[in-house]
């Protein structure tokens, strides 16, 4: 019986075109984009990276779901649709025959169409080289176990579990749309893990969530070096292992539960009418009497529409699946917003902002799939009811009808809208958060997201009215969606005058709204509208009423109705659209110079083809700088007007200089008054799509050259004006740096010389340029170019600045340097900065805003002020900086050395810059991050006061010893600091407590050393963020532990007296600072300093087992620790080599249960903590305690490198 | 009132020529449409009720040129499908208000009143809260014929309207038809040739798309009389008489089989002269086109 209806299956299923369809689209669609490339490829990753491959197919079996719903769910749903059940029952076929049978023959093609992806992929690699779309080299080598292994692992459990789900549901609820809600819930598993994947390090959540486990490749790619994606399969272990069981698994209880409750009877022959009963006793007649007055003029057709439109509302609202499914999109989306961002595991007030940017980031698909499914149903209902026979023949004209359906979805779209509000609101009370920020409530919705919907509506309305059936039309609108999404995303093709529904991007902050971006985003917006007007007509006439067959038919229909009046209305549309298009593109790419991303990769190989050759032109240093910068963050202007001082301190006359006017949009250069001559030595052809700029497209950089050469030794002063001027709009975010409220301006001036990280870095790129290949060169520590060269720049050392800054009259505006005076003048207000004695170092940059301001100071050896800057919103954690600023000025001057100016300011940035940074003086920390974190346990790591602490060792270790250009000398600025921090974090939470804290800094180190593209180093020549960060700063709190705060102190005193405020080489290195370390540090303790430092070395210590018994006297224990040592070296070849014999320094400790102090902070309770020396292997260490333990450790606050620290403690 | 079809055509995209060249008159009062399953009936009265387009041909009602003036006429019309749904989550008398409504009975309380002598017309009074979805499928036919009768209609099409319903009801609803007055064209189709014979004025038999015959039924009938006979034949001998005779119907009863034929002369040969009926000018003149005899 199974095989006949197996049978039977299939071969129906082969007679129907459908599956060919799929078939041939998904293969396509994957060729395609293996044969070009045009997948999220890293940048030296394989076309066929083995990641890649399993990438593709997580996504392509996520979208099969489409046509799974299709093959599964109406394997089934046909015998209901057809009404087969008068006949079916009679036959004899068995529940087990019928069930299985019909799953298999189904489940048959989902197989076959999964190979497709597979076999698409292959196909690709192939067709690709073969037709020269890409380099053959760009593609490795095609393991058969790279394509099978993710069809097995992923495409065919995502397929098995959505096949059984959809099959089952149908099977269960007889009923159809149910698929569609399971759909869209699968869905916002996915959105979620997305979600999570971008806010938190929840790493088993985002795994668990994602059913397709798209998510957990794309984590796992996230986190492996280039090597690993090419050469290595996706590990299904752990979480991921879980992912596929728990899906898998669910898919299987899903199948088998059905097949259990499946009843013939009830299935095929449904719910009994139970409401009404058929009662034909006759009821007194009443005469038909054509009383009622008729009438179609007036209020007709208006009141027509309303009445149709209550009528749709009605059919969306009643049905129990829309509830379904908004319950569930808005369970998804609260627990998004209640998850919120959240640094160092403490969360972020739940701001009206970042809910807006949440629900716009990862929502707005989901919103997608909802209005194209409803749009669907809604153009479908009349001839699925079959109800379009007697509505279609209703008086209402055309225009009415389809109106009153378009405009139901439209309020459908507009209420969508509302999401972000009604979750929101609640949720932010729900956490206690009142500022609910209304206006920007109001402000988002208007000009994001009602805009965006209303376009989604009219999209998926014209794709449905012109496919006219509505599976197909689900696919045409989704893979027309996805596609625009992935060209924009991926910027294979971003002009958004050509890609439907799109505008600028841009962030929002609570500090500038959403600032000058709004206007160009409503432009935009207005210019789609407009064409989903002319869309809307297009619909009009395409609109499907009666039973018309034919799209002959149709087109005789289109003639027809394109009368007068539509004509009329189409063309003043028409007119409209092209009206705000021309302005669109006038300012995009008129004004403004659009350009693709190829273009400007064109641009970059053209760079370095025509100007490569100046690289080797002797460059002057700045010493001076004196400028007045003029804002008008208002209108997103700069003018700057400036002295700057050279010097030639090479051994060459310089006689022509490269300037780089990149980002300025004017500029001049004279010196003793007069001009001084320029050529253009590139020009660009023009960009692709601005057709009326000049043909010929001048590169910003110009070459100066003097009239008279600069002689060595010699200076000179250049006169700079230069202006940046934002005009009109562009294509994408501009004027980031000018906000009308959070100015970060970088100081205005050309940059001097060839950059060569403006050249291509793609190897593929290159090759195809005929580019030589590029190396990132470790400049060695004793290279006589790098020594003298700081890091932050090679034009730059000391220099001497007095800057005048003018702002808006309600702004303040900080720089580096010391504040010498502060007027208002012509409604501005204007700010001199001044730091002569004894200069700064790079970089510098002003930053202005509508700031609140908050003063406190500390009585060093002078008086230091501390100024706060920041939204007056955003106050929560003031004083949390102020006292990073009064531990760390009073500990680090006193450690290592005066504090060399008179003010620490740290000041709110916008959320287009980075995250941190500092200059002289003067920290900076973005919206996001710590202004607005939200303590509420006094466990929580305090952020604030750590990251603050480390910003301001920086003051020391890069504002005072400014590192150098060789390998390894950013352990100076990073891991000095993040040591100090480190020292900071110690006097505040105890030794005892630096367990976790210590494990996070180490952590990313541990996690990224597997990972890496290239061959790791020791930690004197780190080059990766991970090491000369949080490494070090480890490494240094070992020492620290080891030789003395006092030692390691006087260490650092030394060093930094050698190498602060220096303006001639040799600047400072690794290598100088671990001299004055191995200086300090005595001779039984050299083998830690050589082990970390110029070596790569990993301990691998481990609690193996631990007992405690009583010894008989009061509270008194007897613990026996049984321990493992282990150390090992990587040598040159990558390899593990273990390290012995060595006796190395470890801590033991046995802990008693944790205390909590008055603050009601948890501690750490040790009842013994002692050094050994420890050779390799096991130990057993006996010791007596006082009180009752809980826990003992070896290394228990993870002061060593140890590859796995978890294991170094163990409970009782 | 006046509807003249004229050469009307009608080619479906797969090929299926449902109407070709079809020509009718109709006047006021009750019009027939009778015809095999698939001869076009369907696809005229659609074409009528505006709901689908026509390749070759004309309509008009009075000056009203029904292919091209579509609002007009559905204005006009009351159109109850062989075919049709509901909203399955609505209830009858919302939907029958909201019909109403786009039927341009604008008045509520005007529409409240016609909504319930509907109801109570078509004996659905009691159950006009619930929804539609749980309607049996004889409710659901009355529902669709009360529907039709919405907003006084000038040309009411009625395809099969009597399917699905019992005796009982279905004199019913003819005597309601029969009630709409005499200015009213009313188009019926069926496969009953009695409802036709008892009902309608005038009456056209359309077969593979081609109209066969119009005319009055009494007329037709008359045509006949003298030409039908028929005989009690063993079942193998059938082939015997279709050869030699112009079988237009055979009936299966107690074994033999009783057939009826058309001759301009009585043939003899144990045949008996019939009174003829509508039946017979029905099978006559499908006869022409198609096998009738389907044993």
């Amino acid at each position: 019986m199974f095989w006949k209806i197996f049978l039977f299956e299939v071969q129906n299923r082969l007679r129907r075109p459908a599956i060919y369809l799929y078939f041939a689209a998904a293969l396509l669609f994957t060729i395609g984009s293996f044969a070009t490339g045009s997948l999220p490829l890293g940048e030296k990753e394989h076309i066929n990276a083995p990641y890649i491959i399993a990438f593709w197919c997580a996504a392509m079996s996520m979208m099969m779901m489409l046509v799974g719903s299709s093959v599964m769910g109406m394997s089934l749903y046909r015998d209901i649709e057809f009404n087969t059940k008068d006949y079916y029952l009679t036959y004899p076929i068995t529940k087990a025959g019928y069930f299985w049978g019909r799953y298999a023959g189904s489940f048959l093609f989902m197989f076959v169409l999964g190979t497709s992806i597979i076999l698409g992929e292959y196909l690709g690699t192939k067709i690709g080289p073969a037709m020269g779309w890409r380099d053959a080299p760009q593609y490795g080598p095609n393991k058969f176990i790279y394509y099978l292994h993710p069809f097995f692992t992923i495409v065919l459990p995502n397929l098995f579990f959505t096949s059984s789900l959809f099959y089952g549901l149908v099977a269960i609820t007889r009923n159809v749309k149910v698929i569609y809600s399971g759909g869209i819930l699968l869905f916002l598993g996915y959105f979620i893990s997305v979600f999570l994947l971008d806010h938190t390090n929840n790493a088993t959540a985002m795994a668990l969530a994602d059913p397709f486990m798209l998510t957990a490749v794309r984590l796992q790619t996230m986190q492996s070096s280039f090597a690993q994606q090419n050469s290595t399969l996706i590990l299904i272990y752990g979480n991921l292992l879980v992912n596929r069981l728990l899906w898998s698994g669910l898919g299987l209880a899903i199948l088998l539960f059905t097949y259990f409750r499946f009843n013939f009877e009830t299935f095929f022959s449904g719910k009994r009418d139970k409401a009404a009963i058929d009662d034909t006793t006759a009821t007194p007649k009443r005469p038909l009497t054509p009383t009622a007055t008729i009438s179609f003029r007036g209020a007709y057709n208006r009141g027509t529409v309303a009445n149709l439109i209550k009528v749709e509302l009605i059919n969306i609202i009643r049905d129990n699946y829309f509830w379904i499914i908004m319950v569930g999109g808005a369970i998804a989306l609260g627990f998004a917003f209640w998850m919120g961002d959240d640094f160092y595991q403490v969360d972020n007030f739940p701001r009206t902002v970042m809910l807006l940017d949440t629900f716009n980031n990862t929502f707005v698909f989901f919103i997608f799939f909802l209005i194209l499914f409803y749009t669907g149903e809604t153009l479908h209902r009349d001839r699925v009811t079959r109800y379009s026979f007697i509505n279609d023949s209703l008086p209402p004209p055309n225009w009415v009808q389809n109106g009153a359906k378009l405009i139901s979805l439209l309020i459908l779209g507009g209420a969508l809208s509302l999401m972000p509000v009604i979750v929101g609101l609640p949720i932010q009370m729900a956490k206690g958060y009142h500022l609910f920020n209304f206006p920007m409530y109001g402000m988002y919705e208007f000009v994001r997201i009602v805009p965006h919907l209303l376009e989604m509506v009219i999209f998926s309305y014209a794709v449905h009215v012109i496919v006219n059936n509505k599976f197909a039309a689900h696919a045409v609108a989704v893979v027309l969606w996805l596609g625009f999404f992935f060209l924009e995303t991926s910027g294979v093709f971003n002009y958004h005058l050509l890609l439907y529904g799109y505008v600028p991007g841009t962030g929002v902050s609570d500090m500038d709204g959403l600032g000058h971006m709004a206007r160009p985003i409503l432009w935009f917006h207005l210019y789609w509208l407009l064409f989903g007007g002319l869309l809307i007509i297009l619909s009009a006439l395409f609109y499907y009423r009666g039973v018309s067959s034919s799209f002959k038919e149709r087109l005789q229909l289109i003639v027809e109705r394109f009368d007068a009046r539509t004509r009329l209305w189409g063309v003043i549309v028409l007119l409209l659209f092209l009206a705000v298009g021309a302005y669109n593109y006038y300012n995009i790419s008129y004004v403004n110079n659009f350009l693709t991303k190829g273009e400007s990769d064109n641009r970059a190989v053209l760079y370095e083809k025509t100007l490569k050759h100046y690289d080797s032109l002797p460059l002057p240093k700045v010493t001076r700088i004196k400028m007045s910068v003029d804002l008008f963050p208002d209108r997103q202007q700069a003018f700057v007007s400036a002295f700057v001082t050279i010097v030639n301190k090479t051994a060459r006359p310089i006689s022509k200089l490269l300037l780089d006017g990149d980002e300025l949009t004017d500029y001049s250069l004279k010196t003793d008054g007069a001009d001084i001559p320029f050529t253009s030595p590139l020009v660009y052809p023009r960009g692709l799509f601005n057709w009326f700029r000049s043909r010929n497209d001048t590169a910003p950089y110009r070459l100066y050259q003097f009239k008279h050469p600069l002689a060595p030794g010699d200076s000179s002063i250049l006169e700079v004006k230069s202006s940046i001027v934002s005009r009109g709009f562009r294509n994408g975010l501009f004027g980031e740096k000018l906000l009308r409220n959070g100015v970060f301006f970088g100081g205005g001036l050309p940059e001097l010389g060839y950059d060569d990280d403006d050249e291509i870095s793609s190897p593929y790129v290159r090759r195809k340029n005929h580019l030589p290949e590029k190396k990132e060169e470790e400049i060695a520590q004793d290279d006589p170019v790098g020594i003298s060269t700081l890091k932050a720049g090679n034009t730059m050392d000391l220099v001497n600045v007095d800057m005048t800054v003018g702002t808006s009259g309600d702004q303040i505006a900080v720089a580096p340097g010391y504040l010498q005076r502060q007027w208002t003048q012509n409604g501005r207000n204007y700010f001199h900065y001044v730091q002569t004695q004894p200069g700064l170092y790079q970089p510098i940059a002003i930053v202005s805003a509508r700031y609140a301001t908050f003063t406190d100071s500390v009585q060093l050896d002078h008086k230091v002020y501390i100024h706060l800057f920041y939204d007056p919103a955003h106050n929560a954690n003031l004083q949390r900086f102020v006292a990073a600023y009064k531990d760390g000025l009073r500990y680090y001057a006193a450690a290592y050395g005066p504090y060399s100016t008179s003010d620490i300011r740290l000041a709110e940035t916008s959320v287009y810059g980075p995250r941190q940074g500092s200059m002289t003086a003067l920290d900076n920390n973005a919206e996001y991050f710590a202004w607005n974190a939200h303590f509420t346990d006094p466990n929580q790591f305090d952020y604030c006061y750590f990251t603050t602490a480390q910003q301001l060792a920086q003051q020391w270790w890069r504002f005072q010893v400014a590192p150098n250009e060789t390998v390894g000398s950013l352990v100076i600025p990073e891991g000095l600091s993040l040591y100090g921090a480190l020292v900071m974090a110690e006097k505040k939470y105890g030794k005892d407590n630096m367990r976790w804290i210590l494990q996070e800094q180490l952590w990313p180190y541990l996690f990224m050393r597997t990972r890496l593209n290239d061959k790791e180093h020791p930690l004197i020549r780190a080059d990766q963020w991970f090491e000369w960060g949080g490494k070090a700063s480890v490494v240094l709190y070992g020492l620290r532990d080891l030789i003395s705060e006092d030692s390691i102190d006087a260490a650092l005193r030394e060093f930094k007296n050698a190498y602060a405020f220096k303006d001639q080489p040799p600047y400072a290195g690794a290598n100088d600072l671990f001299r004055y370390l191995k200086k300090h540090t005595p001779d039984s303790l050299q083998y830690y300093l050589s082990d970390n430092w110029l070596k790569i070395t990993l301990y691998d210590n481990q609690m193996m087992e631990v007992s405690a018994t009583p010894t008989g006297n009061p509270g008194e224990y007897k613990v026996t620790m049984k321990i493992d040592v282990n150390k090992i070296y990587i040598d040159e070849k990558g390899n593990d080599v273990p390290a012995s014999p060595f006796n190395d320094y470890i801590d033991i400790g046995v802990f008693g249960e944790n205390t909590v102090n008055k603050e009601g902070r948890s501690l750490t309770h040790p009842l013994y903590l002692q050094k050994y020396k420890l050779t390799a292997g096991e130990h057993t260490i006996t010791v007596i305690v006082k009180g009752k333990p809980k826990r003992a450790g070896i290394d228990p606050y993870s002061k060593l490198v140890d590859r796995r620290p978890n294991d170094n403690m163990k409970d009782l | 009132m006046e509807l003249v079809i004229n050469s009307l055509s009608k080619t479906y995209a797969n090929g299926v020529h449902a109407l070709k060249d079809v020509s009718l008159t109709l006047n006021n009062g009750m019009f027939g449409l009778l015809g095999p399953n698939g001869a076009g009936k369907s696809s005229l009265m659609r074409t009528i009720a505006t709901l689908q387009e026509a390749d070759k041909g004309s309509i008009y009602l009075d000056d009203l040129d029904v292919l091209n003036r579509k609002t007009e006429v559905r204005q006009l019309l009351g159109y109850l499908p062989q075919e049709f749904g509901v909203y399955p989550k609505i209830s009858a008398e919302r939907m029958l208000d909201h019909i109403a409504r786009l039927k341009g009975v604008n008045h509520p309380g005007e529409r409240k009143d016609l909504v319930e002598a509907l109801l109570a017309n078509v004996n659905l009074a009691k159950d006009r809260k619930k929804h539609l979805g749980t309607y049996s499928g004889g409710m659901k036919q009355r529902f669709g014929i009360a529907q039709a009768l919405i907003g006084n209609p000038k040309l009411i099409i009625v395809d099969e309207p009597t399917a699905g319903l019992d005796p009982a009801e279905r004199n019913r609803f003819y005597n309601l038809l029969s009630q709409l007055g005499e200015n009213t064209i009313v188009i019926l189709s069926t496969h009953i040739v009695e409802d036709v014979s008892t009902l309608c004025s005038n009456f056209a038999i359309i077969c593979q798309g081609e109209v066969l015959y119009a005319g009055e039924p009494d007329k037709a009938v008359h045509e006949l009389e003298g030409k039908i006979f028929s005989k009690a034949i063993p079942q193998s001998e059938l082939p015997k008489y279709q050869s030699r005779y112009k079988v237009i119907s055979t009936q299966l009863k107690s074994g033999r089989l009783h057939i009826r034929v058309l001759q301009g002369a009585d043939p003899g040969n144990g045949f008996v002269p019939s009174v003829p009926n509508l039946e017979d000018v029905y099978f006559s003149n499908i006869a022409t086109r198609m096998d009738v005899n389907t044993i």
